[in-house]
């Protein structure tokens, strides 16, 4: 349990690292919609079961220094929280997707080999 | 590193929670604006719109909590906030804040005064091995409390006999003269056993205690030998490592010193003593032989139980061994057997309900203290509900504003135990002075006061909070904001919480002022007590004679420099004794015949003091029958002696007994076996030991040119300062025995003060702490009934414009103050007719139940009441109508 639940949060770290890099400074709403329409566009599951899921998570890669924060004002002229990827966070971000690739790749690779000839 | 990252985010987020709050409220503000926008171009009503944003994102609720999950320290710096939110609130009042950490700091340093006296006094376990199985062994004459100190051969008696004790000492006061190069150094110590030391389980700092055999008497080849006290090693010594197996001379003997104990060793505590003796001493003094009669019973004892015995056994044992020798020994009527009592809590008896009525008083002043900052608080709190109406509106749950409140006592009342705390320590060396505790008693401010005084600040933090927190979760917040604020304060609950404050204030107070009164009559008692001697205007000191001197020659002494002590300027009168009244020890002779009648083989115990001429006049004690000892009761002369009241009684009934004859048993005396004293006059009971209790005891004053006493007590009555006497008194002494020193040089007025003075210092404080507890009373009630007149003000006027009395104004607001007073009156007036009855045994002289007292407190509270309404009420008088009708 305690596995998967860190395997998805650090899907989802990875997921706004990725859309603040590809899009720059967003807003919470903002990265939540991106990130569900990218993961809907493909057909796949929902990764954001609420949007609330995704507060914790922004916390907690501003913590780590990966994203900052900035108040500015958003595109029906409120008052509204952006991130940004720092520089560390584009290091993680970097670290974090080579990790994953070779993860994937391995498991993929692992997943698809054929069973062994039985000994005689 | 990531993880070393976060934390330092959260440190350096710390007390920073409530701009988080409303930053994320904004964040989710934006976030749900968003995504309305975005279901309404999808074609959504607003309403439906709205739902579905919030659906979206699964509840604000949750999301706020997982979000202070990951913020962390959020309890700690939710109360960091609130603790910087209090010193805004003070510092924008800081009349209020000043007003209530004093008032605070005054009753928690009472009580932590209060738990100091206790714990030094009463909590404290003697320094010694296991000090609960160590008693005392008295012999008792019968009536309760009425116990004495016992005869060394009756000791050595009891310590043959008993099966009870592992050891028994005993523990006697001596005094010497220490020879130095300049003038003699007066030395006070006690004798003991030579068992004492490793009886009590404690070892010397340097050298070794005593040896079994060490007491008998030239034991040592004339050196006895002597252990000394760690201050007297420093100051006589310069806390040399060589002085083991000195030899020092006391009183002209020569003593070997063979140990120093540790620093802060005291025998007995309290006593500021300086050397320890053996028994050795009892068989060396040549003006009595005190060691082999039973009449001289001056020694008191401490002895350890055996494993495995109980008071009860050892009681029951020391009966059987005292049945046993009333057989071989009978002692007298009023002579019972032997009293076994626990060490400490006999020696600490006296001073047990004073200190548990002080506590008990203190306690009340602080709950009446809590309960008159609570409810100051609660009216500040109904000015503040418009505030905390806003907080509410902006996300801060009932919860957090019953936090807040806590928060906030809670640094009222450590603010105020920090003050207590000053106070205390500041006061700690003054309170031990004036309250005579020196020694193992003395007051230290140490970690358990501390301890103590953070302990009442958290319980005054309890009961301050705990009438605003219920009002404060109760009340409806959101019903202040719609009143917006001006009408409030009208909350049944919140005002009922008020005037439930108020009432219980009153009782407290009612409580504290009736127990205080009490207490200060039976001070004015004693105050009042036929003493039968006067102690003021006497300056008194003991001086021994040195231990060579025949009886003659030491009366010799005395006599003459009484003569000399005579003609000192200002000197009215000067006589001696060899005790004195209050001066504490007695000395005790034994009688077995009567008027030529032998008693047989039976003795009866009487004090007796021997006695100057001047000693009647100089003291002021009445004669009541024949005649006062005079200079011609001299050694040639017939044997005279003058008796109390009580002797006259005891051994004559309602005969006059001028004339008639008594034995005591006084060595020295020439002529026959059988001496014959002729009774030549009676004088008064004084007050010898105690002011309040007790029987008055027999007491027999012979004469010193026809007794012995090698140790006197010197009285002289001054006119004038008795102080400016002491040089030329210390010179006149100096001048008649160059070798011996001056013991307790002071005014016997001290002696007198001393009898009373937990008395008095129990009166003096409950007085004071009543003090305090009417000007809490008083406050609280002003600004209970002030609060309610500015909340009404705007009602009143309309009330006068529309045809009201000013008289109905005023009434209405004495009513609104003086309901809860009365009702605080009546209980109080309840509680402290209980709390007397605990009193009762502290008083003298007064009725627990003193109408007079009951009456004087109920008028005092009545009036502090009316006056702190009546401010307030005569403002009522005074609303404009005109504006309350502008205002509408």
């Amino acid at each position: 349990m305690g596995g998967e639940a860190e395997f998805r949060q650090g899907t989802l770290a990875l997921m706004v690292l990725k859309t603040l890099e590809m899009l720059g400074p967003m807003h919470g709403y903002g990265i939540a919609r991106r990130i569900e329409q990218v993961s809907r566009q493909r057909g796949g599951p929902r990764v954001l079961l609420n949007y609330g899921t995704l507060y914790p998570a922004l916390i907690k890669l501003e913590q780590e220094g990966a994203i900052a924060a900035r108040w500015g004002m958003s595109e029906n002229n409120r008052r509204a929280k952006f991130y940004s990827l720092t520089a560390a966070g584009g290091k993680t971000l970097a670290r974090e997707t080579r990790a994953w690739e070779r993860d994937a790749d391995m498991l993929a690779r692992f997943l698809a080999a054929p069973a062994p000839e039985k000994a005689e | 590193m990531r993880r070393l990252r976060r934390l330092w985010a959260r440190l350096r987020g710390l007390g920073q929670a409530r701009r988080r709050e409303r930053e994320w409220a904004e964040e989710m503000a934006a976030h749900m604006e968003a995504a309305v926008a975005d279901h309404l171009r999808g074609g959504l009503s607003r309403a439906e719109a709205r739902r579905r944003a919030l659906a979206d994102l699964g509840g604000l609720q949750q999301v706020q909590e997982a979000c202070r999950e990951r913020w962390a320290w959020h309890w700690l710096d939710a109360r960091l906030g609130e603790i910087r939110y209090t010193g805004r609130q003070m510092r924008r009042h800081p009349g209020f804040a000043v007003a209530v950490i004093s008032l605070l700091g005054l009753a928690i340093a009472a009580n932590s005064a209060i738990f100091g006296v206790a714990r030094a006094l009463v909590l404290r376990p003697y320094p010694y091995r296991r000090p609960n199985r160590l008693v005392q062994v008295w012999d008792d004459y019968g009536t309760p409390g009425n116990t004495g100190p016992v005869s060394y051969p009756d000791f050595r008696e009891w310590r043959r006999w008993n099966h009870s004790f592992s050891d028994i000492s005993v523990l006697s006061g001596v005094t010497f003269s220490l020879a130095t190069s300049s003038a003699p150094v007066p030395v006070r110590g006690h004798l003991v056993s030579t068992g004492a030391f490793r009886m009590l389980g404690v070892r010397p700092l340097l050298g070794r205690t005593f040896r079994a055999g060490e007491n008998r008497p030239g034991a040592d080849a004339g050196t006895g030998p002597v252990i000394l006290s760690y201050g007297f090693w420093r100051s006589q010594f310069g806390g040399s490592r060589t002085v083991v197996g000195r030899v020092i001379r006391l009183d002209s003997r020569a003593y070997t010193v063979i140990g120093v104990m540790p620093r802060g060793f005291v025998l007995p505590p309290g006593a500021p003593d300086q050397v320890w003796v053996t028994t050795a001493e009892l068989w060396e003094n040549a003006g009595r032989p005190i060691a082999t009669r039973r009449g001289y019973a001056f020694l008191q004892t401490v002895a350890r139980l055996r494993p495995g015995v109980t008071l009860a056994a050892a009681r029951e044992d020391m009966d059987r061994v005292a049945a046993m020798m009333r057989r071989t020994h009978p002692k007298g009527d009023e002579y019972t057997g032997a009293m076994v009592t626990p060490w400490q809590s006999f020696d600490t008896a006296g001073l047990r309900p004073v200190v548990s009525i002080l506590s008990v008083l203190g306690g009340l002043l602080l709950l009446a203290a809590s309960a008159s900052v609570g409810g100051l608080w609660l009216s500040r709190a109904a000015a503040r509900r418009r505030e905390a109406g806003i907080c509410s509106a902006i996300g801060a749950g009932r919860g957090r504003l019953a936090a807040q409140v806590a928060t906030e006592a809670l640094v009222l009342a450590l603010l105020g135990a920090g003050l207590g705390l000053l106070l205390v320590a500041g006061s700690t060396r003054a309170l031990s002075a004036a309250m005579g505790l020196r020694g193992f008693y003395a007051l230290r401010a140490g970690w358990q006061v501390i301890g103590f005084a953070v302990g009442a600040a958290a319980v005054a933090a309890v009961l301050i909070a705990l009438a605003p927190a219920i009002f404060a979760a109760r009340s409806g917040v959101l019903a202040a904001l719609k009143s917006g604020g001006a009408q409030s304060g009208r909350g049944p609950a919140e005002g009922r919480a008020r005037r439930a404050l108020v009432a219980a204030e009153v009782a407290l107070a009612t409580v504290l002022l009736i127990s205080a009164a009490l207490l200060a009559r039976s001070l004015l008692a004693i105050e009042h007590v036929r003493l039968n001697f006067d102690p003021h205007g006497v300056l008194t000191f003991a001086l021994s004679a040195p231990d060579h001197y025949p009886r003659a020659r030491a009366a010799r002494l005395f006599e003459s420099l009484e003569a000399k002590l005579r003609h000192l300027p200002g000197v009215v009168a000067v006589g001696g004794g060899n005790s004195g009244p209050l001066l504490g020890g007695q000395v005790r002779t034994a009688v077995n015949n009567v008027n030529g009648r032998s008693l047989g083989a039976r003795e009866i115990g009487v004090e007796d003091v021997v006695v100057t001429p001047g000693y009647f006049r100089t003291l002021c004690i009445p004669l009541l029958r024949g005649r006062r000892l005079g200079y011609r009761d001299n050694a040639t002369a017939p044997l005279a002696l003058v008796v109390n009241q009580a002797a006259a009684r005891l051994f004559f009934g309602d005969r006059n007994p001028v004339g008639e004859t008594l034995d005591p048993q006084v060595t020295g005396v020439t002529g026959g076996s059988q001496h014959l004293w002729r009774v030549v006059g009676v004088v008064a009971n004084v007050k010898e030991h105690t002011l309040t209790g007790g029987r008055p005891h027999a007491i027999l004053y012979l004469p010193l040119a026809q007794a012995a006493s090698g140790a006197q007590w010197v009285f002289l009555r001054v006119r004038g300062n008795p102080v400016a006497l002491v040089p030329a008194v210390r010179a006149a002494a100096h001048a008649a025995v160059p070798t011996q020193a001056l013991f307790y040089l002071h005014k016997l007025d001290h002696n007198y003060q001393q009898a009373f003075s937990s008395q008095r210092q129990m009166a003096e404080a409950a007085l004071a702490f009543a003090g305090l507890a009417l000007l809490l009373t008083g406050l609280g009630l002003y600004a209970v009934v002030a609060y309610a007149v500015a909340q009404r003000r705007r009602e009143i006027g309309l009330r006068l414009a529309l045809g009201a009395q000013r008289r109905e104004a005023v009434a209405w607001v004495l009513r609104q103050g003086l309901w809860p007073c009365a009702i605080g009156l009546a209980g109080g007036v309840v509680g402290a007719w209980f709390a007397s009855r605990l009193l009762a045994g502290q008083l003298f002289d007064v009725h627990p139940g003193d109408p007079a007292v009951f009456l004087a407190a109920v008028a005092v509270l009545a009036a502090v009441a009316a006056g702190a309404c009546y401010l307030p009420a005569r403002r009522a008088a005074r609303v404009d109508p005109a504006e309350s009708l502008r205002c509408e």
